[in-house]
């Protein structure tokens, strides 16, 4: 499957998807997003990096192996529960800091709810990174 | 936090072994050691504390799990404190021992952590006053045991051996928590210090729960008829061995049974079993033990005897037995640990623990034979060892009244006698010099493997030798603390020429002769034989479980996905339409709250009626995939319209991913041919049919009736007062619902992982047909 279209196009896709979902992911709280769709579509994000590099080995930050991914991911998650745990309100209860404002982002809130969502986010990419790694492999047998 | 601080330190620093064993080894063997030394000092100090005359220390009631189920609560009894000690002091000499039995070699990475995360869990069992909190910490020692049981995991027998002791201990870990939970609900508290009050007021314990705590205690501590796993668990290598299946964790049914004794003790009936089955477990330990010849199973058999003698001497539920049981207890977890890590030092330098071909080790291993030496003289009871008192109070114990009066000192000398043969056929058998015995040459250990053995060998003379001073104090303490009296006890190394004496010196003389002229170890008999039945009958359950389970799966799981939707929308159909009729909803006013059809809605489902006629009609995969994208996207509009933004824009990249994951492997499937016939293929449509119309009037009348209710509004409202989020889909995922979420994602994983194991046993089965 080697399209020159797809590879070219694949080359200048994979960093603006890789951003979307980050902002998906951030807006997931007041609007449509979340860590489950950010996750889907930076996946996608990687998926066309891996195709621009068809065979490449990949170097530096996306060599990233898909199990660091999913323990990182449910890590994060776990990590994300243990202040409520601690402060005595049950486990994954949330914190958040005090809201305060950026330019272009606007009113900020920080908190373990999206800590949670960030470890959502990364399983999920793991997880379509294994299956799609998976299947790539079974193509080359 | 005095008491549990030390259980999170060490959960912590089993949480970042591998890391640190990759990296810094020596560090972290050395940091290790050193928080040992102190959490053991610690825990001595508290117990010097109680042994004076001090208050108990305690930890009160911090709810970590938002019900009242379980209390992270803590009580520093002496008898408590006692096994505290032990574990830490000699984990301390474990993880010293580990350290130099793995060496630099890639296994000791990953070996510390069920290592570490077992010793905290084992102080967690004999500190915790909560008894929901003691059976989770239970548990985690018969999972970190597992794991250790298992460590060598590329062996058919090890994994075998490790599935067995989990299975045994975990079933018997359900029993104690159904105690547990009967005895709680019974009496309102779970707290084990109320218990053992409230029992003190002779107030009736449910029979019921004593026996299932009992079972609880009997697995663990591998009695009979639960003895088989512990020898099997012998497949662990030597430091596991060393530590927890002779030195602690065995020893955790007797820590419960000693820890609720006024409970027990308040039941004859429940004594007199604990006492028949601890004297069964004991003959079974020496006559399977007399016939081993591989050094660690014979330190196993005689493990399982003094196991077997801990619950005999508790179930008497005398003052004096329980301090013969305590002494008995402190001396066997010294000398034994010790002689476990001998055994280890052997295996490691000669490459066998065959005792038909170990001899003349005097020579080439000169300290090791006198540490093995003094720890043997503690086993066999020879004064002035740690040993010599639980044997010699052992002698002493008299029973008037009882019908157990003349046999007690009969058996406990006939059991001593047999002891002694098998401990001698450890400690000095391989060292001594045998004209039929070729001398292996040896390899140079570790000198950290050395440091166990002799702590132990020193210490058990040492504590022996100041035990009227040193001991009697805390002995006494514990004593007290179990069976309510005995707190001025003075022990002493002679008793002057009573029976117990001739007793002591008949043992000594006639083990050296039987050692000397019976050595008929490495043959089975009809008893040995006889006594397999109770492994045979634990391997005839799993076996006859699994092929169960193979019958099940072959009928409902045979491969053929027909099959597999068949069952799927038949078991909807069925349960539906149970429902259906048994909740009385007619058929009338369905379509009542339905006005309008908008033009742009009705568009799409035709469009979707049209995806599905193009799936099933056509012979092309890609154009089943199209027809599959033309329903997935019209969902999505669907949803769009309708109100679910976020449920729209996940199925929309659902559907897209799939596309394109299918897209990826597409050329490597077949073509598509009708393998059904024209019989199978209406069958099929009158079930689709069914289940089709079915979900059709379930949905229209979910308009129509509201069973509970509805609780959309209430989320809406909390999701920005209570969650700062104006998403409430989102707000309900990550914080609502979190643990759901927290579950999914964890499926997500081992989904993935699954895939990649599938995936990997096809690739390895690929490459072996290759070659062949």
């Amino acid at each position: 499957m080697k399209s020159h279209l797809l590879l070219i196009a694949s080359r200048f896709l994979s960093w603006p998807f890789f951003l979307l979902s980050l902002w998906i992911l951030y807006r997931g709280h007041n609007l449509p997003g979340g860590g489950f769709i950010g996750g889907l579509v930076g996946a996608s994000g990687f998926l066309f990096y891996d195709l621009s590099g068809y065979g490449r080995p990949q170097k530096g930050f996306f060599a990233l192996k898909p199990f660091t991914f999913l323990t990182t991911g449910l890590g994060t998650a776990v990590l994300s529960g243990l202040p409520g745990l601690l402060a005595g309100k049950g486990f994954l209860a949330g914190f958040w800091l005090p809201g305060f404002t950026l330019p272009m982002l606007g009113a900020v809130h920080l908190g373990t709810p999206l800590v949670f969502d960030v470890g959502v986010y990364l399983t999920v990419i793991g997880f379509i990174l294994l299956l799609a790694g998976t299947l790539a492999e079974e193509e080359r047998i | 936090m005095t008491l549990s601080a030390p259980i999170l330190l060490l959960l912590a620093l089993a949480v970042v072994s591998p890391w640190c064993m990759a990296r810094f080894r020596v560090v972290f063997v050395f940091v290790g050691g050193i928080l040992h030394l102190a959490i053991c000092g610690h825990y001595a100090s508290l117990l010097a504390g109680i042994s004076g005359g001090g208050v108990m220390p305690s930890e009160k009631g911090y709810n970590f799990f938002p019900t009242d189920l379980v209390e992270w609560s803590f009580l520093g009894t002496a008898w408590g404190l006692m096994f505290a000690v032990l574990v830490s002091g000699i984990g301390l000499l474990v993880f010293l021992y580990s350290a130099g039995y793995f060496g630099a070699a890639a296994k000791g990475v990953r070996f510390f952590l069920p290592l570490l995360a077992f010793e905290a869990a084992m102080l967690g069992v004999v500190l915790a006053d909560h008894s929901i909190l003691l059976f989770l910490f239970w548990e985690l020692t018969s999972i970190s045991s597992f794991f250790l049981i298992g460590f060598l995991h590329s062996e058919t027998t090890s994994r075998w051996n490790a599935q067995q002791a989990l299975l045994v201990t975990g079933t018997g870990g359900v029993c104690l928590l159904a105690g547990f939970l009967i005895l709680g609900t019974e009496w309102g508290t779970h707290s084990l210090e109320a218990w053992r009050a409230m029992a003190a007021e002779a107030r009736g314990v449910p029979l019921s729960a004593l026996v299932l705590m009992l079972a609880g205690a009997a697995t663990k501590s591998a009695l009979f008829p639960f003895f088989f796993w512990l020898p099997n668990a012998m497949s662990a290598p030597t430091p596991v061995s060393s530590y927890l299946h002779s030195a602690t964790m065995v020893k955790a049914g007797i820590f419960l049974i000693g820890s609720l004794f006024p409970l027990f003790a308040s039941s004859a009936g429940v004594m007199g079993v604990m006492v028949a089955l601890g004297a069964a477990t004991a003959i079974t330990g020496l006559v399977l033990g007399w016939v081993q010849t591989d050094l660690k199973k014979i330190l196993a058999y005689t493990t399982l005897s003094v196991l077997g003698l801990l619950a005999f001497l508790l179930g008497l539920g005398t003052v004096d037995s329980v301090r013969v049981a305590v002494l008995l207890l402190l001396g066997h977890a010294c000398y034994k640990a010790g002689l476990f890590m001998a055994a280890g030092a052997i295996d490691k330098a000669t490459g066998t623990r065959d005792l038909r071909a170990l001899a003349g080790l005097a020579k080439t291993m000169p300290v090791l034979w006198v540490l093995c030496l003094l720890l043997g003289l503690s086993a066999v009871g020879f004064p002035p060892m740690l040993g010599f008192l639980g044997k010699e109070y052992g002698y002493g114990l008299s029973l008037p009244g009882s019908a157990l009066s003349l046999a007690l000192p009969a058996f406990l000398f006939l059991g001593n006698l047999t002891m002694m043969v098998l401990i001698l056929r450890v400690s000095v058998k391989p060292f001594r010099a045998d004209a039929a015995v070729q001398t292996l040459g040896i390899k140079a250990i570790p000198k950290l493997m050395m440091i166990g053995p002799g702590v132990l060998a020193f210490g058990g003379l040492a504590l022996g030798v100041t035990s009227p001073f040193f001991l009697s104090p805390m002995v006494g303490a514990v004593v007290e603390g179990i069976a309510g009296g005995g707190a001025d006890y003075q022990l002493a190394l002679w008793h002057g020429f009573k029976p117990a004496f001739f007793l002591s010196v008949a043992t000594l003389v006639g083990g050296w002769f039987l050692y000397k002229y019976a050595v008929t170890y490495g043959k089975q008999n009809v008893v040995t034989r006889g006594l397999g039945f109770a492994e045979n009958t634990y391997t005839a359950m799993v076996k006859g479980l699994m092929a169960g389970a193979k019958i099940i799966t072959g009928f409902l799981q045979n491969g053929d996905l027909r099959r597999y939707l068949h069952f799927f929308f038949g078991g909807i159909l069925l349960l539906v339409a149970a429902k259906w009729w048994s909740s009385g909803f007619g058929v009338t006013g369905l379509f009542e709250g339905i006005k309008e059809v908008p033009l742009l809605e009705g568009l799409l489902v035709v469009a979707m009626a049209f995806g599905i006629l193009l799936v099933v009609l056509t012979m092309s995969r890609i154009t089943a995939v199209l027809g599959l994208a033309i329903i997935g996207l019209g969902m999505a509009f669907l949803f769009a319209r309708l109100g679910a933004p976020d449920l729209a824009l996940t199925l929309m990249l659902v559907e897209s991913l799939t596309v394109v994951l299918f897209i990826y492997i597409v050329h490597g499937l077949p073509r598509i041919r009708n393998i059904t016939k024209t019989g199978g293929r209406i069958f099929d449509l009158c079930l689709s049919l069914a289940v089709g119309v079915t979900m059709a009037l379930l949905a229209l009348k979910s308009q129509t009736v509201q069973l509970h209710p509805t609780i959309s509004s209430t989320l809406t409202d909390w999701s920005y007062s209570l969650a700062k989020g104006k998403n409430v889909v989102n707000v309900i995922l990550v914080d609502f619902r979190a643990l759901d979420t927290l579950g999914e994602i964890t499926v997500i994983a081992l989904a993935a992982v699954g895939v990649r194991m599938i995936w990997l046993r096809k690739a390895d089965l690929k490459e072996k047909g290759g070659e062949s």
